[in-house]
């Protein structure tokens, strides 16, 4: 699918959806950064996930820039 | 070729296969492992674009034929379950251009266009549904930016197109008890001999459409049939009776 190598950023990742979607980008070869605000649980998610630098940060985006710097280079 | 492909193991039928989106849809069809049948009227285009497939080590065979023409459409169909055993998915995308205002468009002119763009559509569903009734399938149509809104100088190319998409969301509801899903991909300016021939007849009026477009350039052949092979593949599993457009966001 030309995924292989991108890095893509998740945010709500350890719901239903976001966690569907990282299992399925990270089939297709994508470095994932995972961030959730329930910070167990998106670490649970990125033990689980095959691939490269899997990286997470429990966080709550309802924080301006929260989102930013969390994670460090992928 | 099997593998990885996203269509891997598939048989689609790509109808208006000879040159522009479709031909470079059924190349992008192969390259993601699926054996690939060919119709449209040109023999010749047709059986050069099946040798230059097969040589590549593609399962490819075609079928020529008038998409107007239902016993043709039915062969385009046949001649598939024949060759390859059955259809898992087809690509409708036999179309052509309409010319001038709607009131300087004869008569002739205008049967035409129906004929070859709204019945042809037709019949390549009901042809393909008949084939896809027992094991389900996905189905592409092919419209335009001009599915769902006007513009001068194409005739009453716009109105056929709008068409395509009711036939598919009419198809969408007939077939999803069946396993069948059928969507639309809208290309908007795209790279094609019909684009070519436009910018040739009226250059301003082609360049002003592509000022508008927020990605500013026309897509190209190629970037539709991977639009069209996702809708096609599984990974389009919940996905029936949808316009996709392939636009650069012209119509956003």
């Amino acid at each position: 699918m030309g995924l292989t190598g991108k890095v893509c950023l998740i945010t709500g990742a350890a719901g239903g959806l976001g966690s569907a979607t990282a299992r399925r980008l990270a089939v297709d070869g994508v470095r994932l950064v995972l961030m959730d605000v329930d910070g167990d649980r998106v670490a649970a998610l990125a033990e689980e996930l095959p691939g490269p630098a899997v990286m997470h940060a429990g966080d709550d985006f309802t924080h301006p820039g929260r989102a930013s710097h969390k994670a460090g280079p992928v | 070729m099997t593998g990885g492909g996203l269509l891997a193991g598939k048989v689609v039928l790509v109808v208006g296969g000879s040159t522009g989106i479709g031909a470079d849809s059924a190349r992008v069809f192969a390259e993601e492992g699926a054996s690939v049948m060919l119709a449209a009227r040109s023999k010749d285009a047709l059986a050069a674009l099946t040798d230059e497939l097969t040589g590549a080590g593609h399962d490819v065979a075609h079928s020529a034929g008038d998409v107007s023409v239902g016993a043709d459409v039915a062969r385009f169909v046949d001649a598939t379950l024949e060759r390859f055993g059955r259809l898992d998915g087809a690509f409708n995308n036999a179309g052509i251009n309409g010319h001038g205002r709607l009131d300087e468009v004869s008569e002739e002119d205008f049967d035409r266009l129906m004929a070859v763009n709204v019945k042809g559509t037709w019949l390549c569903l009901r042809e393909e549904i008949r084939a896809m009734r027992e094991s389900g399938g996905s189905i592409v149509n092919t419209s335009s930016v001009g599915g769902f809104r006007g513009n001068t100088g194409l005739g009453a190319y716009q109105a056929t197109k709008h068409a395509v998409i009711g036939l598919t969301r009419t198809a969408a509801h007939d077939n999803g008890p069946l396993g069948i899903r059928v969507n639309v991909v809208a290309p908007g300016p795209t790279e094609t001999p019909m684009l070519t021939k436009w910018r040739q007849s009226d250059p301003a009026a082609v360049e002003r459409r592509l000022a508008a477009v927020p990605l500013r350039k026309a897509g190209t052949t190629t970037e539709v049939g991977h639009a069209a092979a996702w809708l096609l593949s599984d990974r389009a599993s919940q996905v029936t009776g949808v316009v996709l457009p392939v636009d650069g966001g012209y119509s956003a």
